[in-house]
């Protein structure tokens, strides 16, 4: 309960400090958050615009929540949806359409998403380089190969625009009615439930867990840690790979450049926002899909950029760590993921004199 | 030969600059990987003070305030409320990611930030001019630096908080006052690595434009091994990479040069797995 | 009035009464021991004394000033050196000995540190010729020397150490006893917080025994003796553990040949270490921390590969991996808190560890059978120490293990829990199981083990009689061979 509060807390927060900014900016608060309503919520195409944008959102926090519920900082959510998406689109182009090429391009989805995470963890299992910083730059690498890919070897056939040719209509995932809101929402929400039952009902989940609370401990118990810690970056690459197939799937059905659009960033937020919680993934990722919506609506009647639900993401953050910690205080440890340290001292220098 | 030189020190001195900053944070035991939007709120702050004031130095002002405000937010929150380093710095960037941009496409204060700002003028030493930035980011910040953190006392006990802070609370010195020192340091230095992008290579502000040297920063500082001349080192060997790409992408046609993009983000990751292991991490670091 | 007064002196950790109410009164020149078992409230009262920890009521006055922080406490002189050494690893031990200095000039060349450091040690009294070693690099014995010296250094009136020979060999022990006698004679007064018997009687002119928090004995030296003092601190006679018929004839079944370890693995790795345990064998590994038994205790955990020499079961030759995926071992790790419990887990998460739809003990029978106090879906966090260990026994116990390797299995624990556990150690050995105990308490040595080796500089001795003398064994733990 007093973490739903605390996540109610910093989202209403994020909201009064975007009001506040909008009002030095010279525009009156009740009517723009009147307009991020509307926008958000104010009609049936509204939500489904929202819900539809809560989707690679909910992918990206769950690929979070894996990866630091294991103590891995994997912040290259971006990156693995990009490669996600640049693997559906290379597999759904080599197959004539249909049900098949869409579950095909999915699994390549997932397949691209953890690969792109191994490469991390590669580096992290061979010169213990900080996952923290090579998803970073993995990240960059990524938006640069599809930028190269849409102006080179995948650009659509006029070469027009950066972007590739999309899917056939065939391969795409079927949308509800006549909104964009697509299957791609039970999917996902379907995955937060999977990854809520593996991590807290399962024997595996419980290992990873234990990997990500102490992980000396949890070798001395007989979890083999490094296993675990891959195991969790690439799950947590394929959730993200997963994104990116069912954006490209049921958005977009092409690359082009703002293909992501923060979503990995984001996804962070949302994660950290449901402290780390699959179920309570779904709720925030909505709330932040709206939220974007919302200021998608802004930008077009009152010029505001939109940037302003990036503003949101991170002052909810900010505010919901802050209220976590006071909790961690005084209870004693119990969001202790949140604090835990980055850099460990090599294993076994127990005897050091420092 | 001379002008892939100079291309490479100006690239360079950005990177310079934050990264010795970060070194110094690090070695006070703390991590900010909001790095890239403290300098993207620099870059802004010294677009806005420059066109403000009229001058580059009042950039430079502009770009130490941008940068104070994230700075003081990651203090507050890491150091007091001891929340996790890294969450905090992955919202300080999208806080600085969105605040800029919504700043900068506003009406009211961006879009005049575009372009035209004045730009620093260049010394003449022996007859050749050269850019003051060159000159600050490559020699004095190094040199004083490396004072700071060896031959000072605020440096000692800067680097005992970063290897065992109990080492100095026992001895009655707070752990915090020697991490905001450090922190303010990072401050100037991200503040002068912003105001080197927006003035001295730009000339104008643009949406991240800070591009991810802040995230390459970090993997600087690691690859330096938390000292000074390794910083010096490495940002040489990147920005001369960065140089040549530049030339690359300037001899090169169509859409090949779009890969050369992507680059500086695969050396940096070859460097890391150049670098075995970070076991001489400041032992506290992150704590 | 005295020198020093501690009126009703109190502290609460999370609901529980650290220090209940505790007056004190002390004079210069005094050498007073701070007696008490673990958790008795020793370093809370002393750490209060000198300022790193308020009080949550009462007063303490030292030569007519009120003690209220570190900034007074220092101001009256009143140091501590805490049990765990607070040097900065990466700093050499000159930067350690000056970093507190108050009137330190900004600039510092490598000279003038140098100098600092040696009129640091030069008003200790001491000596230290390691000054521009990495602390990190230095000897525990040398660290904990350093910190004397720059604690001594600050010229205290009021000196305060928390088990200061918990990590030193016998031999540095009566010099540091010396040490501080020599000290009080010219006015100091010396707190020495220990639970060592022999310590406090070569050291003290009086005794103070702590127990749950509260003052149960203070007296001269002379008007008392070993067994009132440990009567004093336990609260009952101690009870003999019992002893146990030998199970013979044994089949020899953990077997190591010359193992070596890398130094690249710890800081002192095993070297030519050859040891053979039987089936229903108990075996102790007795020596001072820091002499290898970390190395031991990782290796046969498989978590390090052997450098050198070799490790077979059965007569079967081991390696990390199979060592590792071993089924039938238990293994107990000697820090708790840091490879023990996962304290953000549940108890029966942790029960369940390393990773099993089930706990092989079923989680209401594990708490009653080990008497854990606490409830399966508590967090391990909420217990006390002991009970952890007992989630950590019964976790690796369950397992029905053939060998049992175990590093400080009852520190912390109060006496019924020890008891408690080498009773457990002792029905898995009559079941058949090798049992290796790796401590520092030679006690417990002597009693649970069937025999006896000695680990000094990652080398051990040759298998002693469990009733080999203590002395004998305090010199091999020396290095004295």
């Amino acid at each position: 309960m007093r973490r739903t509060g605390a996540a109610v807390v910093a989202a209403l927060a994020a909201l009064a400090a975007m009001a506040i900014v909008l009002a030095l900016l010279g525009h009156p608060p009740a009517r723009t958050m009147a307009i991020l309503f509307q926008g958000a919520a104010g009609s049936s195409f509204a939500i489904s615009e929202s819900l539809l944008k809560s989707i690679p959102l909910l992918f990206t926090a769950l690929a979070v929540v894996v990866a630091f519920r294991a103590g891995v900082w994997n912040i290259g959510g971006e990156g693995q949806f990009i490669v996600g998406g640049i693997a559906a689109l290379a597999v759904g182009g080599m197959i004539e359409g249909g049900a098949v090429a869409s579950i095909l391009s999915l699994m390549a989805g997932i397949a691209g998403g953890a690969a792109w995470a191994w490469i991390a963890v590669l580096l992290r299992n061979l010169r213990q380089a900080p996952e923290v910083l090579t998803t970073i730059l993995l990240n960059f690498v990524a938006v640069h190969l599809m930028g190269w890919l849409i102006n080179g070897p995948l650009q659509e056939e006029g070469r027009r625009y950066p972007q590739s040719d999309p899917l056939p209509p065939e391969s795409l995932l079927p949308a509800a009615g006549s909104t964009r809101l697509h299957l791609g929402i039970v999917l996902a929400i379907g995955a937060a439930i999977a990854v809520h039952l593996f991590l807290f009902h399962s024997a595996a989940g419980l290992r990873l867990r234990a990997t990500g609370l102490n992980v000396l401990a949890a070798r001395w118990s007989g979890v083999r840690t490094r296993a675990e810690i891959t195991r969790a970056m690439l799950l947590s690459g394929a959730l993200a790979g997963c994104g990116g197939a069912v954006e490209l799937l049921g958005v977009t059905g092409r690359l082009y450049e703002r293909f992501a659009s923060g979503a990995g960033f984001g996804g962070i937020a949302v994660a950290l926002l449901a402290q780390l919680h699959p179920l309570g993934a779904i709720p925030t990722a909505v709330f932040f899909g709206a939220l974007s919506t919302g200021a998608g609506a802004l930008q077009r009647s009152a010029g505001v950029s939109a940037a302003l639900a990036t503003l949101g993401q991170g002052i909810a953050v900010l505010v919901l760590l802050t209220l976590a910690s006071r909790m961690k205080k005084e209870a004693g440890g119990g969001t202790a993921i949140f604090f835990r340290r980055l850099f460990r001292r090599t294993l076994r220098d127990s005897e050091s004199a420092s | 030969m001379i002008g892939l030189i100079e291309v490479m020190l100006l690239a360079g001195a950005p990177l310079l600059l934050a990264v010795l900053g970060e070194l110094v944070l690090q070695r006070s035991g703390a991590l900010n990987i909001g790095l890239e939007g403290t300098m993207l709120a620099a870059a802004f702050g010294a677009a806005m003070g420059a066109s403000m004031g009229g001058s580059a130095i009042a950039g430079i002002g502009g770009a130490i305030a941008g940068a104070a405000i994230p700075s003081v937010v990651f203090g507050l929150l890491v150091f007091h409320r001891r929340i996790d380093a890294i969450v905090v710095g992955v919202a300080m960037n999208l806080v600085a990611a969105g605040g800029t941009t919504l700043l900068y496409q506003h009406p009211r204060t961006g879009r005049r930030l575009a372009g035209g700002l004045p730009s620093f003028p260049k010394l003449e030493i022996f007859g050749i001019a050269v850019d003051p930035l060159i000159l600050f980011a490559w020699l004095a910040a190094p040199l004083l630096i490396g004072a700071l953190l060896w031959k000072s006392r605020p440096g000692l006990r800067l680097r005992a908080a970063g290897e065992n802070p109990d080492s100095l609370s026992y001895g009655g010195f707070p752990v915090a006052r020697y991490r905001w020192m450090a922190l303010g340091v990072e401050t100037v230095l991200a503040g002068l690595a912003g105001a080197a992008v927006a003035i001295g290579l730009a000339h104008g502000f643009a949406e991240n434009m800070i591009a991810g040297r802040g995230f390459i920063a970090l993997s600087i500082v690691i690859f330096a091994r938390w000292s000074v001349s390794g910083a010096v080192g490495g940002v040489a060997l990147f920005a001369l990479a960065t140089a040549l790409q530049y030339s690359a992408q300037a001899g090169g046609s169509g859409w090949g040069y779009q890969i050369f993009l992507a680059f500086p983000y695969v050396l940096t990751l070859m460097i890391l797995l150049a670098v075995p292991g970070i076991v001489r991490a400041p032992a506290a670091l992150g704590k | 009035m005295a020198f020093g007064e501690l009126r009703r002196l109190t502290r609460s950790f999370d609901r529980t009464k650290a220090v209940a109410g505790i007056d004190l009164d002390f004079e210069p020149g005094e050498a007073i021991a701070l007696v008490g078992e673990n958790g008795a409230g020793k370093t809370t009262l002393m750490r209060m004394l000198a300022g790193i920890i308020p009080p949550d009521d009462g007063t303490i006055t030292v030569g007519g000033e009120r003690v209220r922080g570190t900034a007074s406490a220092s101001a009256a002189r009143i140091e501590m050196v805490q049990q765990h050494l607070n040097l900065a690893g990466a700093l050499t031990a000159a930067e350690n000995l000056i970093l507190h200095d108050e009137n330190l000039p900004l600039l510092l060349t490598g000279k003038r540190v140098g100098a600092l450091a040696r009129s640091a040690v030069s008003r200790s009294g001491l000596r230290f010729t390691k000054l521009q070693e990495r602390a990190g690099d230095l000897s525990v014995g040398e660290a904990s020397r350093l910190e004397l010296i720059r604690t001594l250094a600050r010229g205290p009136q009021v000196l305060i150490l928390d088990e200061p020979t918990a990590v030193l060999a016998p031999p540095e022990v009566l010099e540091l006893t010396r040490q501080l006698r020599a000290l009080t004679a010219e006015g100091m007064t010396v707190i020495l917080i220990s639970h060592k018997l022999a310590e406090v009687f070569a050291f003290a002119s009086r005794v103070v025994v702590l127990r749950n928090g509260a003052l149960v004995l203070d007296a001269p030296i002379g008007q008392t003796s070993k067994s009132s003092v440990a009567v004093a601190m336990m609260g009952r006679e101690l009870v003999s553990p019992g002893t146990r018929k030998a199970t013979i004839p044994r089949r020899p079944r953990l077997r190591l040949d010359r193992v070596s370890t890398s130094a690249r693995d710890h800081r002192t790795p095993l070297r030519e270490v050859s040891l053979e345990v039987g089936s229903g064998e108990i075996t102790a590994i007795v020596g001072v921390a820091g002499n290898g038994q970390n190395a031991l205790a990782d290796l046969l955990r498989g978590l390090i590969e052997p450098a050198g020499g070799t490790v077979a079961i059965d007569g079967v030759i081991q390696t990390a991996r199979s060592l590792f995926a071993a089924e039938t071992a238990a293994h107990v790790p000697s820090d708790r808190a840091r490879d023990g419990i996962i304290a953000a887990m549940s108890v029966a998460e942790n029960l369940r560890l390393p990773g099993r739809a089930e706990a092989r003990i079923p989680v209401d029978q594990a708490i009653e059978r080990y008497a854990i106090r606490g409830a399966a879906s508590q967090s391990a966090s909420s217990l006390s120490g002991g009970n952890q260990q007992k989630v950590l026994l019964a976790r690796e116990l369950s397992r029905d293990p053939l060998l049992i390797v175990a590093s400080e299995p009852t520190r912390g624990l109060d006496i019924d829990a020890a008891a408690f556990v080498h009773r457990e150690f002792r029905a898995a050995a009559d079941r058949g199981a090798t049992v290796l105990i790796i401590t520092s308490d030679l006690d417990e040595a002597a009693s649970l083990g069937d025999s006896i080796h000695v680990i000094s500089g990652g080398m051990v001795s040759e298998k002693l009689a469990s009733s080999t003398p203590a002395e004998q064994l305090g010199l091999l733990m020396a290095g004295d061979r």
